[in-house]
């Protein structure tokens, strides 16, 4: 724990939601110091519990990244003292965020009308599908239905049906739009004193992830053109890496099969480095139809051949030591996620990082994206046991005693 | 020896292991770690919840709850440890709650 505790340090967050939408950005919260309480249901608890478990002791890399940093209440929310006891943790938090279907919260009771009026100042975080308005504003979906409906599914540029790129994709980006939206209303109510009502969905996430390519659609439908420099040299084909406009944007692959990418926007700066790195092969050094960047892009297929012949003679590691050596070019390998983890620079900005993890042991671990030179975030708990901290929030945070907390146990509410 | 009741938290002599009663009121001296009697835990609580070493070792685990066979009294591990729990000499099981399959 840092000396500050992080910047969200004396901000409690009641966090009733299951699977990856709403638990992740309980965990966003978390990692910078809110204390987040969990409330499961008392049989069952969080069905992402067995998601990806291991055979041996049961814990699971999805439940646990998802619920680090976090307490566990397990409450019986079928009983109205189950409610109850929920409404009396909302009423001394700061922050609830739920991601049931709207209705459900409604119906028990643990809508935000109700929860504001036992606490004005609160930030009520509501997760669902497709958004909070609208005819399908119930409707029931899971992180693969969020892609599809933000036109993830389809390949750039065409109707060419692909897989859906990372399991969880949506359920994340949702996760990272809620824990947003919160926090603004945090700082909404420290400047102007007021709680609100946020409200995020699968839909609305995916889409802001797909920015750029919603702005295209939206602002070139009236029939206006609006080419990216790329494609104006692909002579009316597709984008592939093929015939990629600019051969220097693109992918190639080296003698050990490792891939290699380029983002050299503009090349005309790199080219003559490039071509030091690469032994200064015939014919691209001298053919004229690769003098400059326009040429390039013009030819960009037969330069792409040719360097599909160059790299492939050189391992990834080879090329990347003559590439980076030779100057400061836009250049990386194209890593998969096992690359990833020993990535030098995610190590270096504790993008992975170490846990001390009581059941399975010393493990490496997502890390923190954003990095905060006072108040850092950090991992100070593993994610909880079912109900570990029943007990524990109650008597702190509720102030119940022993036998107010037996009461409970006896009424089989907790 | 004060009363063993909801609440009172104990710790081994022989380890690590540290408990908290949440069910039950086991008779004083019948709850053990590895065979010893259990102590009441005083003073701040400065030992990390979960040790240094290897934890592979380790018996009673942070966070999880072990109860007698007829469930009459249920402790929680509040800092894990190589001992085993017993009450009256009968181990305590572990508690394996009925969890949500992952897929509905």
């Amino acid at each position: 724990m840092t000396e500050h505790g992080g910047p969200l340090a004396g901000i409690r967050v009641v966090e009733w939601s299951i699977w990856q939408h709403g638990p992740v950005a309980g965990a966003m919260l978390g990692d910078l110091g809110a204390d987040v309480i969990k409330v499961e249901e008392r049989e069952g608890g969080d069905s992402g519990r067995a998601m990806y478990a291991f055979e041996d002791t049961g814990a699971s890399p999805y439940f646990e990244v998802n619920n680090r940093n976090k307490r566990s209440v397990a409450v019986d929310m079928k009983k109205p003292q189950g409610v109850a006891l929920v409404r009396r943790l909302v009423a001394n938090s700061d922050v609830f965020i739920q991601n049931f279907r709207p209705g459900i919260a409604e119906k028990i009771g643990l809508d935000y009308e109700t929860l504001r009026s036992d606490n004005p100042f609160l930030v009520y975080g509501s997760a669902s599908a497709y958004g909070a308005k609208g005819p399908e504003r119930t409707g029931r979906a899971y992180d693969l239905l969020g892609q599809a409906r933000s036109g993830l599914l389809f390949h750039p540029s065409s109707t060419e049906l692909q897989k859906a790129q990372d399991g969880g994709l949506a359920d994340q980006m949702g996760a990272i739009m809620l824990a947003y939206g919160v926090l603004a209303a945090l700082v909404a109510r420290e400047r102007h004193g007021v709680g609100q009502r946020v409200d995020t969905s699968l839909f609305g996430s995916m889409l802001s992830l797909r920015g750029l390519a919603l702005a295209l659609e939206l602002m070139t439908q009236d029939g206006r053109v609006a080419t990216s420099t790329f494609h104006k040299h692909m002579g009316g084909e597709p984008p592939s890496r093929q015939n990629p406009g600019n051969p220097l944007w693109n992918t190639y692959a080296a003698a050990d099969g490792k891939w290699i990418a380029m983002a050299m926007v503009q090349s005309d700066p790199h080219w003559l480095n490039f071509l030091e790195a690469l032994g200064r092969p015939e014919p691209l050094a001298s053919d004229p139809r690769f003098a400059d960047h326009i040429t390039r892009c013009q030819n960009a297929r037969a330069c792409v051949a040719l360097l599909d012949d160059v790299f492939a003679t050189r391992t990834r590691a080879e090329w990347m030591a003559r590439l980076l050596a030779e100057g400061d070019m836009p250049i990386c390998a194209v890593n998969t996620t096992a690359d990833v983890a020993d990535d030098p620079q995610a190590i270096a900005n504790d993008y992975v990082t170490w846990f001390d993890h009581p059941v399975m042991g010393r493990v490496r671990e997502p890390g923190f994206p954003v990095a905060l030179s006072e108040t850092p975030a950090s991992l100070r708990r593993p994610a909880p046991e079912l109900g570990q901290h029943t007990e524990d929030v109650l008597l702190e945070v509720l102030g119940m005693d022993w036998d107010g907390i037996g009461e409970l146990k006896k009424l089989e509410v907790i | 020896m004060a009363e063993v009741k909801l609440g009172t938290r104990l710790r081994s002599v022989a380890c690590t292991t540290e408990v908290v009663v949440t069910k039950g009121s086991p008779p004083q001296g019948a709850l053990s770690c590895s065979g010893q009697p259990m102590v009441p835990s005083e003073g701040a609580d400065t030992t990390p919840a979960v040790p240094s070493g290897d934890i592979a070792l380790d018996k009673t685990l942070l966070g999880k709850r072990y109860r007698t066979a007829d469930g009459s009294i249920e402790v929680l591990c509040v800092h894990q440890g190589r001992g085993s729990l017993a009450v009256g000499g009968m181990p305590l099981e572990l508690v394996k709650p009925k969890l949500l399959p992952a897929s509905d």
